[in-house]
């Protein structure tokens, strides 16, 4: 056989690879002509055959992947139910770590710094399930300090006492301490409004006879008349007709008060386990908790 | 999280997916540099930012992040080729670009980074505690690990070819000059690295973009002086319909990318660049589309990935300039945030995508009508006057520095990658401690 009958067949065989190969007459990377059908492009050497290449159809239709993973995601984001850690389970081993936790405002405070510029807005939180009464584990302090305390008052973001509050909080927590920091104020927010409707109103005799029904709930005092003054903070009352026994009242400076004065007070009523006794207890930020009536 | 806020941050980051394009069509301009000025516009107008959500902004952040990752190379393959004189450095994309098939080149590129972004949404959420692990592993072995990047690339500059002269000095100067240069750039990049880290000129309050007018410098505005300099008639550009790109390619090409995206998005100084050099030799990465699509991959998971590192829950990792922008005024805390987060980057990496098409088409379409240097020009000229807006006349005085420091190797064809060292020495030389001393030594300190 001569070498013209051997390129011949070559031609043929290359020929019928071309029309299998699909390959086009132009190259599908650079656009020059192809008529020879080859399998590499005489002058960009790319390969030709649509089998070894991409298209960009393909690879457009691919983003419907990302798009369906977009979906998903955000449908995560807007139904995931929070993952609340109990305030009595943040522990020293959880220090540094961002938590979120579920709970109630006991108290509200707000302090500078000594050159009255920057200042720290503190909550003292508490289980929103728990019993409240003297259950320090199920209690942490919050602090929101600088621009965060800033922005918490210029949104109206602040909560009230008493308020269930939706918090995520670097915790801070090491040897006999643990504290919340707030990293910014939108990670603070309310989700159940304590109403002023939750206050009952009630008198003394009706809170020594019956403590159960009344405890952790904030409370008022219609009438009552004090009986005794107790170091700095304490006020011993009694009811108007002075029948069922003396009932305490925390928190409040006695030096401004007279035995045998007539009162109302409000604040939460709570069992003092140390003591062994229920009281009513106030803070020094409820300024009208307790209001003179002659 | 409400619907509203999911809403409202979809909508930004697609508005930041729109800007990140128009600012990707002005070759040179880096992201960081929209995202510095956007931070400037946020603090002067703070009243209307102070009304957005954090997370919404973040989300427009993170669409500008995302957009601009997938699609900033578009106009540099377009509009800044070199011509015959600097074929020793030049990249595949201005041999496509003279081929006539950028738009190959591009979608090459594109392939890589749709890659990544699949990895990035669809794998890392799956394994927050690797990271986790793998960045306590890293943290105390940066300073050598960076180290011994710097002497990888000092060790690759060794001279590649045979000097060409009449006299044996020429041929000794001719065979050498190359490895000089580069040795002599990576030093001076580094001395004026430790010179901006220890005593930047740039004003206080602008300091936390102190190192933008050394990258405009080093690498945007050399850039453009190159494109000036270069007379080459770019022919017409082919739209092609498919990509020639075998699985070995996309293989090799992603783990290339994967590996450098991941050592650059967890080693603090260390950049996709470097971290590609080191990788493609890992993977024994060859040929152009290996090189185009491992770009790809490296340069979004840099971008992106370690961004999500950011808002991944229990890793948290402020890595690269947008995480450090954002933490300005966000701060990540919640699962639902990083659902969010992770939904952001697959929408706005799905439409950076579609759009590259789009783009690279119309970039084609005008490198035809408009001659290139108008566009360089443009660059150029916005360059100078966001470093001076926003580092004042200080950061001026640096650009011009860096920038006789970034023609050295565009003049010597010497590696750019060189150029990093004013990032990677100040870095490794503070992680490890010596970086007082050192700067002390130099009278900056």
């Amino acid at each position: 056989m001569s070498n013209q009958d051997n390129f011949e067949i070559d031609t043929q065989v290359a020929a019928e690879e071309a029309v299998d190969l699909n390959i086009p007459e132009k190259c599908p990377s650079c656009g020059r002509e192809n008529t020879e059908r080859r399998k590499r492009c005489a002058y960009c050497c790319t390969l030709t055959p649509p089998r070894e290449r991409i298209t960009l159809r393909a690879m457009n239709l691919s983003t419907i992947v990302l798009f369906i993973a977009a979906l998903v995601y955000f449908v995560i984001a807007v139904t995931l139910s929070p993952q609340y850690t109990p305030v009595s389970g943040l522990g020293e081993s959880m220090n540094f770590q961002h938590v979120r936790i579920l709970a109630k405002v006991r108290y509200i405070s707000e302090f500078k710094d000594k050159y009255q510029k920057r200042s720290t807005i503190q909550l003292e939180l508490e289980d929103s399930k728990s019993g409240g009464g003297d259950d320090y584990e199920g209690r942490i302090k919050l602090k929101a300090e600088g621009e965060v305390a800033r922005e918490l008052k210029e949104k109206g973001l602040m909560p009230a006492r008493g308020d269930v509050v939706d918090v995520s909080a670097t915790l801070f927590a090491g040897k006999g301490y643990r504290t919340l920091s707030l990293g910014t104020a939108e990670l603070l927010k309310v989700v159940d409004k304590a109403s002023e409707a939750a206050v009952v109103e009630t008198d003394v005799k009706s809170l020594i006879e019956k403590p159960e029904s009344f405890k952790n709930k904030k409370v008022k005092i219609k009438e009552a008349v004090i009986k005794a003054k107790r170091g700095k903070l304490v006020l011993e009352v009694s009811g108007p007709d002075d029948a069922a026994g003396t009932l305490v009242i925390f928190g409040v400076d006695p030096s401004g008060y007279k035995e045998g004065q007539k009162i109302s007070a409000s604040g939460l009523f709570v069992y003092y386990e140390r003591g062994g006794y229920w009281e009513l207890k106030i803070t020094e930020d409820e300024s009208d908790s307790i209001v003179v009536l002659n | 999280m409400e619907t509203s806020l999911v809403i409202y941050s979809i909508i930004a980051s697609l508005i930041g997916v729109f800007i990140a394009m128009l600012a990707s069509a002005i070759p040179g301009l880096h992201i960081y540099n929209v995202i510095a000025l956007t931070m400037l516009l946020a603090f002067a107008a703070a009243d209307i930012f102070a009304a957005l959500h954090p997370i919404v902004l973040t989300g427009f952040m993170l669409g500008m992040v995302v957009g601009f990752s997938m699609l900033f190379t578009v106009s540099s393959q377009y509009f800044q080729p070199n011509d015959e004189s600097f074929r020793s450095i030049m990249l595949p994309h201005e041999r496509f670009l003279l081929e006539g098939r950028a738009h190959e080149a591009v979608m090459l590129g594109a392939l890589g980074s749709l890659i990544a972004i699949f990895i990035i949404t669809l794998f890392f959420p799956l394994i927050p505690s690797f990271f986790a692990t793998v960045r306590l592993l890293v943290q105390p072995h940066g300073y050598w690990l960076v180290g011994m990047v710097m002497f990888f690339i000092l060790m690759t500059e060794w001279p590649k070819d045979h000097g060409v002269g009449k006299t044996g000095w020429q041929k000794f100067w001719d065979g050498w000059v190359q490895l000089l240069m580069g040795y002599f750039t990576f030093i001076v990049a580094g001395i004026l690295g430790m010179f901006v880290f220890y005593r930047t000129i740039v004003p206080v309050e602008n300091a936390f973009q102190s190192l933008m007018p050394l990258f405009v410098g080093l690498f945007a505005v050399p850039s453009q002086i190159m494109t000036f300099m270069t007379k080459v008639k770019v022919p017409k550009q082919h739209i092609c319909e498919s990509v020639e790109s075998a699985p070995h390619d996309v293989m090799r090409g992603t783990a290339s990318g994967f590996l450098a995206g991941l050592f650059a998005a967890l080693v603090p100084g260390m950049t996709p660049g470097p971290a590609l050099l080191c990788t493609g030799h890992l993977t024994v990465t060859s040929g152009e589309r290996q090189f185009l699509i491992g770009g790809g991959v490296g340069r979004v998971l840099y971008y992106v990935g370690a961004l999500m590192l950011f808002f991944m829950p229990g890793v948290f990792m402020r890595r690269g300039g947008a995480a450090i922008n954002i933490s300005l005024f966000f701060v990540p805390e919640t699962p639902e945030q990083f659902f969010l987060i992770s939904g952001i980057i697959a929408l706005t990496g799905a439409v950076s995508f579609l759009l590259i098409g789009w783009f690279s088409k119309a970039c084609a379409y005008l490198v035809e009508k408009i001659d290139y240097n108008w566009f360089s020009a443009l660059g150029c000229v916005i360059l100078i006057i966001l470093t001076i807006q926003i580092t004042h006349w200080q950061g001026f005085v640096l650009l011009s520095v860096a920038t006789a420091l970034g023609l050295v190797p565009n003049m010597w064809h010497s590696r750019r990658l060189n150029l990093l060292a004013v990032l990677m020495v100040p870095v490794s030389l503070n992680m490890s401690g010596a970086g007082p001393a050192v700067a002390r030594f130099f009278g900056f300190y």
